[in-house]
Formats: C-alpha cells, sequence, structure tokens
C-alpha cells in the first residue's frame, strides 16, 4: 500500500520524534512508572528472592509518622533557608556590580562561572578538605593569623550544616549571579532615563526601578535553586556522610540510605515520590507568583 | 614418494590432534568470560594487572574485573542478582554473606573434583573458615579476612620509658603524655559517621567485659561494660582529633602514617599503610589487642569478624568455569601471592607464618591474633539495619549531642525493635 506524498510530509515529523520519544521512555518514563509501582509494595533487596508484597498507601502513611524522615525534612529546610537567601543577596550583588561594566568584568564574568563546572561530588571533597582541622586551607590561615588554633566545623553538630551550605554557596552563587546579569542586560534604558532625570538616587532607581523589573527573573533564579537545594545529596555524601549524628541528613540522603543501605525498595520508592510531589507543589507556588507577577 | 608424503602428512596430522586434545584437556575453559564484582582495594588492584593475565595466560579464561567502591558494591550485586545477573563471581564481605547464600550455588561439589585446584581447607585458618561457612554447604572463600587492631607507636613508648598498656589507665596516661597540641595526637580513633566507626568502638565494649547481645538475643549496648566503654573512648578522644565527628578512615590513615598520632584503634587495613614504604613510620610501629578496663576483666571476643570472599553466583552461565577461578584465586599458592601484593592479610594458617608477608606487613600475626578470637557482628541478614540503626546514636555521642547512656539506650532499642520486626524473639 502506497503512501501519497502529503501523507508523508504529515507522518514526517512525528517519525523524527521517535528516537527521543524512545529515549524518553527508556530513561525517564519507565523507572518513573516502576518506581511509582514499586511505592505500593514491600519490597527489601537483601531478601529479594522472598519477591515483593502489595501493600497499598502504608509505605506512604509510615514514611508521615517517620520521625527519621521528618527531621530530615526539617534539616532540608534549614538548609535552604540557610544556603538560597546568601547566594541570592550575594548573587545579585554582584551582577549589579559586573552590570556597571566595571574594569575586568568580562574577565570576572568567565572566572565566576568555573565554580558551577565542577560536579558537587568534588566540590564536597575540596571542601572538606579546606575544612581538615590539621591540614585545611582555613585552619592554616587561622593559625597564621593567630586567630585559633584551628577551624572545625564540619565535626561540630551545631554547624556542620553550615559547613555545607557554604561549600553550596560557593558552587551556586555563580548561576545566581549569571541568571541575575543576564536579566540586568535585558532591561529597559528609558526607566533609567527617567529616573536619572528626575534626580533618583541609586538606592531609589534599585528599589523602584530595577528590582520590580527584574521580579521575573528573580522568581525563576529562587525556584530553580530551591528544587536543586531541595534534592541536595552528592555534598552531603561527601562532605559529612549526613553526620555528626543526623545533623545535615538531608531527606534526599535519607532516602538513599535507606534505599541503598537498607535496601527498603519499597519505602524508598514511596519516600522519593512525597519528595517529587513536595517539589512539584513548590515549583506550582513560585509559577503562580510568577503568573502574578507578569499579569501585575 | 607421493605415498610417503601423504603417510607423513597423516602422521603429522595425527599428532596435533593428539597435542590439541592434551591441550585441551590442560585447558578445559578456554575462552570463557567471566565477570567479578569486587571492592576496591590493593587487592583488587592486583588481581586486575597481575592475577587476571596470569589467568588468561595459563587457562584461556577472561576474567573481567569490576572495582566497585565499597559504599556502592552491596548495591550493585544485590540489583544485579535480583535484575541483570551478570557477574559470574561474587565478592560479599562478612556481614553480608549470610544474605547472599540466597543467590550463591555451593562449591562441595568442585572440592577434590579431577582437574580443579586443591583448596587445602585445612590451611585456612579455622576460625575464618567456620565464620565463613558455618554449614555443610560450602559458598565462601576468604582471601583477605580483616578486623580491628589496636596500634601505637613503639618509638615514642621507648623514648618515653613506658611500656605497652595492658590496662585502660595506661593508655589513657600514654594518650595524656605524648599528646602535643598541633603536633601529636595521644590517640586516633575514625570518628567520622560510619561503619568504621562503630566497628572501632566494638572492641572496646568487649575491652570492658561486655558484648553485643545476651544469650537471648537481647541487645546488650547499653550494659554498664557499654556505657563504660563509651565513656572511656570519649575520654581517650580529649586527646584526639579535635574534629574527631569528621575524622574518618581516610584522615585516619593519612595522620597516623604521617606521624602525627601516638596510638589508636582502626581497621586492619591501615597496618599495611602504615608499614608501607612511603611511610613515615614505617618499623616504628606496634600492634595488639586493645587494652582491658582492669586486668581481671575477660573480654568474650577480640573484635568484629570482618573481610572478603568469593564464591559463584548460582545465576552464572558458567557455574564450573567460575567455581574453577574461585579455588585457583583462593589457592594457597595464588591467595599468598595475591595479599604479598595486595593488603598483605592472611586467611590461611601458612600465611600466618609466611616470612614473606610478614615483611611486607609486621602486623600479619596481631591480626591472626584478633581473627582467633573474632565473631560476626549478627549472624543473619539484618546485619546492615543493625550497623546503620548504631551509627546515628554513636555518632552523636562522639560530637557530644547526646550523653554515653542515652546514646547507647537508643541504639539498643532501635536495634531490640529490628529484630522483633524480623521474628527473631518469636522463635
Amino acid at each position: 500500500m502506497a503512501i501519497n506524498l502529503r501523507t508523508r510530509k504529515k507522518l514526517f515529523p512525528y517519525l523524527l520524534l521517535i528516537p527521543t520519544l524512545v529515549l524518553l521512555v527508556c530513561i525517564v518514563i519507565y523507572p518513573l512508572i516502576f518506581s511509582l509501582n514499586l511505592s505500593f509494595y514491600s519490597y527489601d533487596l537483601k531478601k529479594f528472592t522472598l519477591g515483593k508484597q502489595f501493600v497499598g498507601i502504608q509505605n506512604f502513611i509510615d514514611a508521615f509518622k517517620d520521625t527519621q524522615f521528618l527531621k530530615a525534612l526539617k534539616i532540608t529546610v534549614l538548609f535552604m533557608l540557610i544556603a538560597i537567601p546568601i547566594e541570592f543577596v550575594v548573587g545579585l550583588s554582584i551582577a549589579l556590580l559586573l552590570n556597571k561594566d566595571i574594569r575586568g568584568s568580562k574577565t570576572i564574568r568567565t572566572l565566576v562561572i568555573i565554580p558551577m563546572m565542577v560536579t558537587p561530588i568534588i566540590v564536597g571533597l575540596q571542601w572538606r578538605f579546606l575544612f581538615n582541622y590539621d591540614m585545611g586551607l582555613i585552619s592554616q590561615v587561622l593559625r597564621v593569623l593567630h586567630i585559633s588554633e584551628g577551624f572545625n566545623i564540619l565535626g561540630n553538630h551545631s554547624y556542620a550544616l553550615a559547613g555545607v551550605a557554604l561549600a553550596d554557596i560557593w558552587q551556586w552563587t555563580p548561576f545566581v549571579i549569571l541568571l541575575c546579569y543576564s536579566g540586568l542586560r535585558s532591561l529597559p534604558i528609558e526607566p533609567y532615563e527617567a529616573v536619572t532625570m528626575d534626580g533618583a538616587t541609586s538606592w531609589q532607581t534599585f528599589k523602584y526601578i530595577t528590582l520590580p523589573l527584574l521580579k521575573p527573573v528573580i522568581v525563576i533564579t529562587i525556584l530553580l535553586r530551591t528544587m536543586d537545594a531541595f534534592r541536595i545529596y552528592d555534598m552531603i555524601y561527601t562532605m559529612t556522610f549526613g553526620g555528626p549524628g543526623a545533623s545535615t541528613e538531608t531527606a534526599s540522603f535519607y532516602v538513599y540510605r535507606v534505599s541503598f543501605k537498607l535496601f527498603h525498595m519499597g519505602y524508598g520508592s514511596a519516600l522519593s515520590y512525597i519528595l517529587l510531589i513536595i517539589t512539584i507543589i513548590i515549583a506550582n507556588l513560585f509559577v503562580n507568583s510568577l503568573k502574578k507577577v507578569w499579569e501585575g | 614418494m607421493k605415498r610417503s608424503l601423504g603417510i607423513l602428512l597423516l602422521v603429522g596430522l595425527l599428532v596435533l590432534v593428539f597435542f590439541n586434545s592434551v591441550y585441551a584437556q590442560n585447558k578445559p575453559f578456554e575462552g570463557v568470560t567471566l565477570r567479578v564484582a569486587i571492592v576496591s582495594t590493593e587487592d583488587s588492584k592486583y588481581l586486575a594487572t597481575g592475577l587476571a593475565p596470569r589467568l588468561e595466560k595459563e587457562t584461556g579464561i577472561k576474567l573481567i574485573v569490576d572495582q566497585v567502591p565499597y559504599d556502592e558494591l552491596n548495591a550493585k550485586q544485590l540489583m544485579d542478582a535480583a535484575g541483570a545477573k551478570t557477574y559470574d563471581i561474587i565478592n560479599p564481605c562478612t556481614e553480608w554473606s549470610r544474605q547472599y547464600m540466597a543467590f550463591a550455588e555451593p562449591i562441595n561439589p568442585y572440592i577434590g573434583k579431577e582437574g580443579f585446584p586443591n583448596p587445602e581447607i585445612d590451611d585456612i585458618i579455622p576460625g575464618i573458615w567456620k565464620v565463613w561457612n558455618p554449614g555443610k554447604d560450602i559458598y565462601w572463600f576468604p582471601y583477605q579476612p580483616d578486623s580491628r587492631v589496636f596500634y601505637y607507636r613503639n618509638d615514642l613508648l621507648q623514648e618515653a620509658g613506658m611500656a605497652t598498656p595492658q590496662i585502660w589507665e595506661d593508655a589513657k596516661v600514654i594518650a595524656a603524655k605524648l599528646n602535643k597540641e598541633g603536633s601529636m595526637y595521644g590517640f586516633g580513633y575514625p570518628g567520622r559517621r560510619g561503619f568504621s566507626m562503630n566497628l572501632a568502638w566494638i572492641p572496646i565494649l568487649f575491652s570492658a567485659g561486655g558484648d553485643v547481645f545476651d544469650k537471648d538475643l537481647k541487645p546488650t549496648l547499653n550494659s554498664q561494660a557499654g556505657v563504660d566503654s563509651l565513656n572511656f573512648l570519649l575520654e581517650l578522644l580529649k586527646f584526639g582529633p579535635k574534629d574527631i565527628a569528621s575524622f574518618g578512615e581516610f584522615e585516619h590513615y593519612g595522620a597516623a602514617k604521617e606521624g602525627r598520632i601516638a596510638m589508636g584503634i582502626e581497621a586492619s587495613g591501615i597496618t599495611q599503610a602504615l608499614e608501607s614504604a612511603d611511610s613515615k613510620v614505617r618499623g616504628k610501629m606496634g600492634y595488639g589487642l586493645f587494652p582491658v578496663k582492669a586486668k581481671d576483666v575477660i573480654r568474650p571476643n577480640t573484635a568484629i569478624m570482618g573481610g572478603w570472599s568469593l564464591g559463584v553466583a548460582n545465576y552464572s552461565k558458567n557455574k564450573d568455569a567460575a567455581a574453577w577461578v574461585v579455588l585457583w584465586l583462593t589457592s594457597k599458592e595464588i591467595v599468598t601471592d595475591w595479599q604479598i601484593h595486595g593488603r598483605a592479610h592472611a586467611s590461611r594458617l601458612s600465611m600466618a607464618t609466611n616470612a614473606e608477608l610478614i615483611k611486607v606487613n609486621p602486623a600479619v600475626p596481631t591480626i591472626v591474633e584478633t581473627l582467633a578470637g573474632a565473631k560476626l557482628l549478627f549472624d543473619g541478614p539484618e546485619t546492615n539495619e543493625l550497623e546503620e540503626a548504631l551509627v546515628v546514636p554513636l555518632s552523636q555521642a562522639i560530637s557530644g549531642e547526646l550523653s554515653a547512656k542515652d546514646a547507647l539506650d537508643v541504639a539498643a532499642k532501635a536495634w531490640a525493635d529490628i529484630l522483633d520486626k524480623a521474628g527473631y524473639y518469636k522463635k
């Protein structure tokens, strides 16, 4: 049966889509469906020969009674509250500075994105060495300056999370700089000309012109950083392994521990889905606020 | 002429066929490819670079060696067994060995079979053999048993005119005396959250006469001996690294090798590092059991037994060849060579006194002595869960977040809950 030219033309775009669709189904959709299915089972990989037992939504109910998971969620939120505001304030400030076209800004722009190019595992290791009490650079500097005998942050249960946040700030502030800087570059020039004529101060210009115009970029930046910080795992793995105690055990790290240390695959899948739902809710809140900004 | 040539050709052909059949008998697994997952250590490096090529040359078996970091190996092997089934030879450590029996092939039929390497089981250190293979079925052949060892700087003790510590008080005095702010720690310990932290505390618990379970399998971590031992560890750690809660095996090995730790307790793997060519303390070390609480205290065990073995996956398509390779790798000659070039531990009685091995690692006799009195943390698939349940409270005690008593109460309750849920108390 011959296919006429018109039908062929219609089918051609779909044919081009097939490789991408196949790839998506294999590496995204199938694992998602598989883990969703698994989340309704009790499945212990250590005893995989016993098979899996259907438990309905019991894993999800158990998650909300799991004090370790709830504590891990609290630690994740605390981590986000430490890291994201600092990343935003520092990132925006540097972006404003770069926007002034100061001398060497091109070089600074290039240098500033280097941390983003390093994988989080390496960043974690690098900061673990920097924070090392005996040999770490920070301790050495403090000793040379006679400020302190050393710097113990990752071994202190009260401050270890701040240590991990510091590494995250170092790596991801450039991302905020990049987004804010490109946002600033795309702002219209007319409002600035008008307020200059009216004699507005720098602060007034920033508060009444730059900030409102930059709002969509700010919302997107914070949304992306929030979603990413919520999933933090790699740096925790290399820097603290969740310790001391459970002081840096974030939700993602706890899911890793349940799934790949205790091998409770069903429960681990349920926890992953809870994290996914929380991420979607956060994203929706930001998208709604973005809509309001656009409509406003 | 033509006839003679024909006869000559025929004879030549017959000779070729004969030698080919002899050759085939010598190399029955020629052309077989096997895959092994193995924990990434000095052992795996030598397996990949030294033994696998030798195996291929001698037998024609190609061994693909997947060297996997410890933290990922268990998940990788379990997922492979449940799914892809690609590994022919599997590599459990002691705590995984019971659960791995579910997908391991008994090696009994191959022991003494013609053409298969002689495992000389009588030469394997009896305590180690019994822990790995407690039943009639033989699944595992150990190649690198390990444990925790107490190490100390012999040279510093001699300089200070002090004897090797025998009891806790001795150890405390030595730690205090040799501790020098900024240059020398009196005591070293892997205090970073992890299984190493757990396993290094347990010999101290034993040294107080305590144990992990009573005869009814009820956890006794929070017994008086348990609390005393943890409090003693915390006292020693006053002379230890200031960042002890983030001071892991990596930091411990490095600091001890650099000569910045006077004594400590660590995985027996540290001995090889301390005696390596680039160690500043090579030849200056002493090794032994952790000092007891008091002279009249009898420790129930020396430490928790760890280490690695090889077995055959029951889903392997080449079980015969895999069994042959397991027996070959763990045979007397090969395993001795392997350990001399690897992690320098002894799995056999003949290795425990092997001069060449002891030259590489003088701690071998101590490791063997420790292993002789060591035991499994728990004889069941719940070991990992028990370890995880101890990790957090113990780390909280070490970082000062919880008292020793509170931390051990939490851990003991968690252990009891795990075993109760698994049905051990119903039995």
